[in-house]
């Protein structure tokens, strides 16, 4: 009973809306980067150009955060990485992953 | 014999080896002796002990070994034993212990100077020779040639040009004196250099490891979907709840106990500052008092605003029940056409730089009220109509409820509202009146507000009015309302045409009685708290008016020379009232001791006019708003409380002795029923109505 009801709007809540999976930022910080990487993904979402979206992720978030950010979009991956505490973000956006940290 | 032909020789040998020995130092005939000794002396002296010469160039000097004292002491053994020094080529000054932070591996490593490190260079020149066959020569010698071709090429043109030109001299190079020059040079010292650094401790790091895969994604999202669906399911509310605090604010000097050490420090701070004044407030008995009876004098304490309510006009004043030191202020603004947000600050005695909670409303506030059995509830009527109940317990500073459209709202400004007590079985609830003519009953039910008109105000015009006047018919308008605190369901309610109804809740068809005597509007009605049939009338038409509920004519009326703001009962006298006007006076009545004349009429404020007055219950202290949005408290001098001050000593007689509780309730109840005799007696004087015995 439950997975019919969820069928319906389940579809509403793929389409663009971002889930954060795991989350070290403070919540401000954390609100503007889950926006520049909607923004990033949205904007390179005709091709499916992860790369120039990752690559404009990581120049935005090296702007205004500080130096070396490490960006990782894709559908299926893992990983295991080292970086600064309170500086890792890990959220679901439509189909992709994406990983942003900085080291 | 033969004598043998002999040197000199030792007289031990020559016994030991020959036979016959010659005499010694006799020649031997014949032969010239080489030996120049003739008569020799023995010269060997050397070999026996030597005779004490002058000349000792040729002696070797005498040999003597000292041992000092703290020499060594060493066996044989080991005197014999080899140590063997080993020379290095290692400089002494090179630290050989430095500790480098090592990013690999994210730790401190010890790093020993390796092989280069010994090295000092005292004096380092790059020199330019070349090998003659090696690459480089080649190249050079190129690059050489070419320069010089060039050279010669740019010189002929030099030369072409200039003798077309005319006849110039060819000046010859400058070259360098090959005898008579030699090169100079200087080499400044060279100062050692020192490598130095230093390396700070690099941020802290954290390990995260996970997986992205697309069943994962889809699993979460249907969590999530799942989780908004229960959430829908529990019903939505309209009580809106508290955001919830970052873990981050919680931590160090943005957590709870800090929040409520500073409250406390900042209390405290303010009281050190005004300690004088909290003296006063608590101790100041005027002693002039003594001397003029009949003559009393306000003594200003502090006066509180609020840097945003500064140009906002003080539209109504409430005191908490419970906790007796605080009380709020509603901010607004009367007139029509400047309205702008409203405010509720609440004050604190104890705190008097900043009010203790701050609401702001869209509209301007013009009534409030706590409610008696619960505290922390406040209802807030604004100008534009909606009432609102705050709770000054919670952090919020939305309301808890308000009313819409939906729920229905006045059209008008809410002049008062006011809280009834709570009954059992029924829900909490306030009343409420406004210009639009009408009485609303909100209760306060689980999550919403709702309405109930009680009565719609029918404008009755006066008896003395001519018939031939357009009689005007439709609703009046309410400003001002008040419950008998005995009976209930009585209600009085004053309105903008000057008229006044007694009303009851039970029946709200008609009016019970009407009380005519004011000619403009009717800002204030309040019932004595001691006899509940006098009550009192304030108005703009500059009169206050002490009624009989049962005449429909004034007891008295009193002119207080301009348009008067509020009047109110003093809570512990009932012959006691106080009434502001819009001069800026205070005016306070004695009605046992002075029917008249008050017994202080005293300026508080610099050009602002007075809106609103306020009894405090436990204090001789009043509070007066004005319309430049600041609120000050004064205190009465012992005339003016109508009172011995016996209600301070019972309080601090409460506080010492718990035991004597049933003494003390006979003592409240003693001063109550003088009050009540007192206002009595006062009424007979005025010639209301005799009491049905």
């Amino acid at each position: 009973m439950e997975k019919k009801e969820v069928d319906q709007e389940e579809l509403k809540k793929l389409q663009t809306k971002p889930l954060i999976k795991y989350s070290d930022m403070p919540t401000e910080m954390g609100g503007e980067a889950v926006e520049i990487i909607t923004m990033a993904i949205d904007k390179h979402q005709a091709k499916k150009n992860y790369e120039s979206a990752a690559q404009m992720i990581k120049n935005t978030m090296d702007k205004k955060f500080g130096s070396t950010w490490h960006c990782i979009i894709g559908e299926g991956f893992g990983f295991d990485v080292t970086c600064q505490r309170k500086y890792l973000l890990h959220i679901y956006y439509g189909c992709t992953g994406v990983l942003c940290y900085k080291s | 014999m033969r004598t043998l032909r002999k040197k000199n020789l030792n007289s031990k040998d020559v016994k030991t080896s020959l036979k016959g020995a010659p005499k010694k130092g006799v020649p031997r005939k014949g032969t010239p002796s080489k030996s120049t000794t003739p008569r020799k002396r023995k010269v060997k002296k050397e070999k026996k002990s030597p005779p004490p010469e002058e000349d000792d160039l040729y002696k070797e000097p005498i040999k003597q070994i000292i041992k000092p004292p703290n020499q060594l002491q060493l066996t044989a053994d080991e005197l014999k034993s080899e140590v063997t020094r080993v020379l290095t080529g290692d400089d002494p000054n090179r630290p050989k212990n430095i500790v480098k932070f090592s990013y690999k591996d994210q730790c401190f490593k010890l790093d020993p100077p390796g092989l280069a490190d010994h090295m000092a260079i005292h004096y380092v020149n790059e020199g330019y020779s070349m090998h003659t066959k090696s690459k480089e020569y080649e190249n050079q010698k190129k690059i050489d040639e070419l320069k010089k071709e060039r050279e010669e090429q740019a010189e002929k043109a030099i030369m072409d040009e200039a003798s077309a030109n005319s006849n110039v001299v060819k000046t010859k190079e400058n070259s360098k004196n090959r005898f008579n020059f030699s090169d100079r040079a200087t080499q400044t010292l060279n100062n050692p250099m020192k490598t130095t650094f230093v390396g700070t401790e690099p941020p802290p790091v954290a390990q995260y490891s996970a997986n992205v895969s697309q069943w994962q994604i889809y699993d979460s999202y249907v969590t999530e979907v799942i989780v908004s669906q229960m959430e829908r399911a529990e019903g939505g509310f309209s009580r809106i709840s508290n955001d919830k605090n970052d873990d981050h604010d919680n931590v160090g000097l943005h957590s709870e106990e800090a929040k409520q050490t500073l409250k406390i420090v900042e209390r405290l701070v303010n009281q050190n500052s005004q300690d004088e004044m909290y003296q006063d407030f608590k101790y100041w008995e005027d002693a002039s008092d003594q001397y003029r009876p009949g003559e009393g004098s306000l003594l200003p304490l502090w006066r509180f605003g609020y840097e945003r309510t500064k140009r906002k006009q003080v539209t109504s004043l409430c005191w908490n029940p419970s906790n007796t030191d605080l009380f709020a202020v509603g901010y607004g603004s009367y007139d029509f056409l400047q309205q702008g947000s409203g405010y509720v600050c609440c004050f604190s005695l104890k705190n008097t730089s900043y009010p203790e909670y701050i609401f702001i409303t869209e509209s301007g506030v013009m009534s409030l009220d706590f409610s008696p059995d619960y505290p922390s509830l406040l209802a807030v009527g604004c100008y534009d109509g909606n009432v609102y109940v705050f709770d000054v317990s919670i952090s919020s500073t939305k309301p808890i409820y308000s009313s819409t459209i939906a729920s229905g709202r006045h059209n008008d400004p809410v002049w008062q509202v006011r809280w009834e007590r709570e009954e059992p079985g029924k829900d909490l609830g306030f009343y409420s009146i406004s210009s639009d003519g009408n009485v609303y009953n909100w209760s306060v039910s689980k999550n919403e507000l709702k309405m109930e008109p009680v009565i719609q105000l029918k404008f009755l015009p006066s008896v003395n009015s001519d018939d031939q006047e357009m009689a005007i018919t439709g609703l009046a308008s309410g400003c001002c309302f008040d419950f008998n605190p005995k009976q209930d369901h009585l209600f009085l309610v004053g309105t903008e045409e000057g008229n006044i109804y007694q009303c009851s809740k039970s029946y709200s068809g008609q009016y019970l009685k009407n009380y005519y005597g004011h000619h403009m509007a009717v800002y204030s009605v309040q019932w004595n708290p001691f006899d509940n049939d006098i009550f009192i009338s304030s108005s703009s038409d500059w009169t206050v008016k002490l009624w009989d509920f049962r005449q429909s004519s004034p007891l008295l009326s009193l002119d207080l020379g301009n348009s008067v703001g509020d009047v109110k009962w003093s809570p512990y006298s009932s012959t006691t009232f106080a009434a502001v006007s819009s001069e800026g006076k205070v005016h306070v009545y004695d009605l046992s001791e002075n029917r008249q004349e008050p017994l202080c009429k005293q300026k508080v404020v610099k050009r602002s006019k007075l809106n609103k007055v306020s009894f405090s219950k436990n204090e001789f202290v009043i509070i007066v708003g004005d319309d430049k949005g600041s609120v000050t408290s004064l205190k009465l001098s012992p005339n003016l409380r109508g009172v011995s001050s016996s209600i301070e000593e019972d309080h601090d007689a409460q506080q010492l002795q718990e035991e004597d509780d049933d003494e003390y309730e006979k003592k409240k109840v003693d001063e109550k029923e003088l009050q009540v005799e007192r206002m009595k007696a006062l009424r007979k004087v005025l010639g209301g109505v005799k009491d049905d015995i």
